[in-house]
C-alpha cells in the first residue's frame, strides 16, 4: 500500500486580482523508501502541492477545492487542526529552500530541534537535548556539543541546510518533504547535502518528495519523476524512463533545451521552448502547454487532454493527445 | 549627475601588503586581438570597528589576478559564493577602485591597450558606454517608478545624446532586438515577467554599443525554459554586435555552454584557467576536480563515484597560509601549508596554480 496518496487534488486561491487554480486534479501516490522528484517552473503548482499535503496552504485565500490525501490509509483533509498539528513534524515534515528565513534567528538552533522533541516526543528537556546533539552528529555538523548554542546567522548556508534537515529528521518522520533544498547553496555544498540526504534515505528507509525546478538534481536522487506545468501534472515516470524517453513535449523540450556540463560546447543555439507560462487569470484553452508546444493540432486547442498511462506502458502516464516518439 | 549610482573614488584604499618592486616588474605584452586585461588585480575592503574606527583587517575580495579576454570571446569566472568572481568584474569594469594592479582596455581608435586603472571624470564616462553591466537579479536592478523604455533610455541621457526623438529611436531598436515589444514602452518593470525583465537588464547594458558586457549570474535566475532563451539571446548579440563577455556564474553547465576560456577563483585568487574543451576534460586543479565533480547530471543513466570535498570556503579576512584551498584539499602536500604556489602554465594557454604541477 502507498504511504501517500494524493487524489485528485484542487487548491485554489481567491485574489483581489480573481480566482487563481494553483493546483488543478493532482493525482500520485509515493510508497515507502522511495523518493518522488516532483519538477516545475516557479507558479507550477509544485510548492502548492506540498504545501496542500501539510496543510499550509492559508485559508483564506487558498482553499483546497476538492481531493483527498491519504496518508497512511486516513484522509488528512478530514482530520481536526488537532489531530493534523500531530502528523506535521513528527510523521510527516518538511525541508524549506531558505534556511536562513525558515529558522528563527533570535532562537538558538539547538532550542528549535529539542522544542520540536519536547511537543511531539514528550521528552525531557534534557533527553532532547541529548537526542539533538545526535541528530546533529548524523547530519555532519561537526563539534555539536556546541554548535547547537550557535544562532542561525552564525552559521553557513550549508550548515544552516544541515540544522534543517536535522529539524525535519528530529522524529523519525515516514516522509519528509523537502522543496528545493539546495537551491541557495554552492555547487559543492550541494553535493554535500544531497549525499547526506541519500545516505540518511538509506539508514532510515524514509520517503521522500523532492521539489525541484533542477532536473540534474532529481535525476541523481529521485526513483521517479512528476513534471508539473500550470497546476498540473502531465509526465510522471520512473526516472530512468523519464529521461530515456520522455514523452511529453514540455518535458521533452525541457531536456533538451538544458545545458548539459557532460556535452562539449556547440556552436549551435539551445532548443529553447518559445514563450511563457500562461498568466494564472487566464488559462488556455484545450491542451495549457499549447501555446508554446511545436507538434501543436487542432485537437489540442479544442480539448484538454486527460492524464492517462501510456497504451505501452504499466507505470509512464502522459497528458498529452499526441505524445513525442523518437 | 552623470556617474550617479557608481561608487567613485570615495573610499581610500590601504596599500596591501606587496611592495612597489613586485608591481614594477615588466607588464606582459597583450596579445593583438585581446581587448580587456588586467595584471596583478588587487581589490581589498578594509574592516573598520572599535571606538575609533581604526581599520582592523582586510577582506581581501581578489587577490592577486591576472587575465586577458580576446575580442569577440566570452571568459567565464566560476567559483563559490565568496571567492571573489563579482568583486574582480566589478573592479574591471571601474565600479570598483583597485587596490592595486592595472587594468587595460584596447582603445579602438590607436589599437593601442590603454591603461584605465586610474582613469577618472570625462575619461571615464567614456569609458562607461563601453564596459556595461548585466546583473542576477532582473527585479532588483531595475527601478519599479519609472517605465522601463525611460530606464532603458537613461544611459543615452547621461550620455549626452540631445535629441529626445533619436533617443527614442534607439530605445525602441534595441528593444526589438532583444525581443521586446516596443509598445511596452511606457510599462513598468512589475508587468513582466523574470526572462523579459532579464531583456531589459539586456538593453539598457547594450545601448550605448558596448563592446565589453559583464554577465554578473544574468541567466541565474530564471526559469529552466525561460534560462534557455535568455542564453539564446547572449549568444545571438554576441554575433551580431562582435561583443566581448565576462561571465560569472556557478552553473557549470550554462559555463560550458557559453564560454570560450574559464578561469576558476578560489578565496580571491586564481587557481586554474584554460580554454573550455581543456578545463572540462582535463580539470587538474584537486579544486577545479572537485567542483566539477559536484556538479549533477540530468541523466540518471550515468553512474559517478563522487569525491566530495568537505567543508566551506574559508573566511577571506584570514585565508589559509600557503595555498588558499589546502584545508579542503584531498591531495594536501607539507608545502601547501608553507608556501602559495605559483602560477605555472602547463600547455599552451593552461594556467596552474598548485604545488602538485
Amino acid at each position: 500500500m502507498a504511504l501517500l496518496e494524493v487524489k485528485n487534488l484542487h487548491t485554489y486561491f481567491h485574489t483581489m486580482d480573481g480566482l487563481t487554480k494553483s493546483v488543478e486534479g493532482v493525482s500520485f501516490s509515493v510508497d515507502k523508501g522511495v523518493t518522488l522528484g516532483l519538477v516545475g517552473e516557479s507558479g507550477c503548482g509544485k510548492s502548492v502541492t506540498s504545501l496542500s499535503i501539510m496543510q499550509l496552504v492559508a485559508i483564506p485565500p487558498g482553499e483546497i477545492h476538492e481531493g483527498e490525501i491519504i496518508f497512511q490509509g486516513e484522509d488528512l483533509l478530514k482530520k481536526t487542526p488537532e489531530q493534523i498539528r500531530r502528523i506535521r513534524g513528527n510523521d510527516i515534515s518538511m525541508i524549506f529552500q531558505e534556511p536562513m528565513t525558515s529558522l528563527n534567528p533570535v532562537f538558538t538552533v539547538g532550542s528549535q530541534i529539542i522544542e520540536v522533541l519536547m511537543i511531539h516526543r514528550g521528552m525531557s528537556e534534557e533527553e532532547a537535548k541529548e537526542k539533538t546533539i545526535s541528530l546533529f552528529q548524523d547530519v555532519g555538523i561537526p563539534d555539536p556539543a556546541r554548535r547547537i548554542d550557535n544562532f542561525p546567522h552564525q552559521m553557513s548556508g550549508g550548515m544552516r541546510q544541515r540544522v534543517m534537515i536535522a529539524m525535519g529528521l528530529a522524529c523519525d518522520p515516514k516522509l519528509l518533504i523537502a522543496d528545493e533544498p539546495t537551491t541557495a547553496l554552492d555547487v559543492t555544498i550541494q553535493a554535500q547535502v544531497l549525499q547526506l540526504m541519500r545516505d540518511i534515505k538509506k539508514k532510515t528507509n524514509t520517503s521522500i518528495i523532492l521539489i525541484t525546478h533542477n532536473l540534474a538534481v532529481v535525476a541523481e536522487m529521485a526513483d521517479f519523476i512528476a513534471v508539473m506545468y500550470y497546476g498540473r501534472l502531465v509526465e510522471y515516470a520512473p526516472v530512468k524512463e523519464l529521461y530515456g524517453n520522455p514523452r511529453h513535449p514540455y518535458t521533452h523540450g525541457l531536456l533538451n533545451s538544458i545545458p548539459r556540463v557532460d556535452k562539449p560546447k556547440t556552436a549551435k543555439a539551445l532548443p529553447a521552448i518559445p514563450g511563457v507560462v500562461p498568466n494564472p487569470y487566464s488559462a488556455p484553452s484545450g491542451c495549457k502547454f499549447h501555446p508554446r508546444c511545436k507538434y501543436v493540432q487542432q485537437k489540442c486547442i479544442d480539448q484538454e487532454p486527460p492524464y492517462v498511462l501510456l497504451p505501452d506502458s504499466d507505470n509512464h502516464l502522459c497528458r498529452c493527445w499526441f505524445p513525442v516518439k523518437e | 549627475m552623470s556617474t550617479k549610482n557608481i561608487p567613485s573614488e570615495s573610499t581610500s584604499h590601504s596599500v596591501p601588503s606587496i611592495t612597489q618592486e613586485d608591481i614594477v616588474e615588466t607588464l606582459p605584452t597583450y596579445k593583438p586581438d585581446a581587448l580587456v586585461a588586467c595584471h596583478r588585480l588587487h581589490k581589498y575592503f578594509p574592516i573598520h570597528g572599535g571606538l575609533l574606527g581604526r581599520k582592523l583587517a582586510d577582506v581581501k575580495a581578489v587577490d592577486d589576478i591576472s587575465f586577458q579576454i580576446k575580442q569577440g570571446e566570452t571568459h567565464a569566472l566560476v567559483g563559490e559564493s565568496g571567492s571573489g568572481k563579482t568583486t574582480a568584474a566589478k573592479t574591471l569594469i571601474r565600479l570598483y577602485d583597485a587596490t592595486s594592479g592595472d587594468i587595460f582596455l584596447r582603445n579602438f581608435k590607436t589599437h593601442e591597450m590603454d591603461n584605465i586603472t586610474h582613469a577618472r571624470g570625462a575619461n571615464l564616462r567614456a569609458l562607461r558606454s563601453e564596459m556595461q553591466i548585466v546583473f542576477q537579479d532582473p527585479s532588483g536592478s531595475l527601478n519599479p517608478r519609472i517605465p522601463v523604455g525611460d530606464i532603458i533610455e537613461e544611459p543615452l541621457v547621461v550620455h549626452g545624446v540631445k535629441s529626445k526623438k533619436e533617443r527614442l529611436e534607439r530605445v525602441v531598436d534595441i528593444m526589438e532586438i532583444v525581443g521586446l515589444r516596443a509598445e511596452y514602452l511606457k510599462r513598468y518593470s512589475h508587468e513582466f515577467s523574470g526572462g523579459q525583465r532579464q531583456r531589459i537588464g539586456i538593453a539598457r547594458a547594450l545601448i550605448l554599443n558596448p563592446k565589453f558586457i559583464v554577465c554578473d549570474e544574468a541567466v541565474s535566475a530564471l526559469d529552466v525554459s525561460i534560462q534557455s532563451q535568455i542564453i539564446n539571446l547572449l549568444q545571438d548579440l554576441q554575433g551580431k554586435f562582435d561583443l566581448t563577455y565576462l561571465f560569472i556564474a556557478h552553473d557549470l553547465a550554462v559555463v560550458r555552454h557559453m564560454s570560450d576560456t574559464i578561469g576558476v577563483m578560489y578565496l580571491g585568487r586564481l587557481v586554474e584557467s584554460a580554454p573550455n574543451d581543456v578545463l572540462f576534460n582535463k580539470p587538474s586543479h584537486p579544486y577545479t576536480q572537485a567542483l566539477l565533480n559536484a556538479v549533477p547530471i540530468p541523466d540518471p543513466t550515468i553512474e559517478r563515484n563522487k569525491t566530495i570535498i568537505m567543508g566551506d570556503i574559508p573566511s577571506p579576512i584570514n585565508p589559509p597560509s600557503g595555498c588558499r584551498f589546502r584545508t579542503r584539499c584531498p591531495k594536501v602536500m607539507d608545502i601547501c601549508k608553507e608556501e602559495a604556489p605559483p602560477t605555472k602554465e602547463i600547455e599552451p594557454g593552461h594556467f596552474i596554480a598548485c604545488h602538485l604541477f
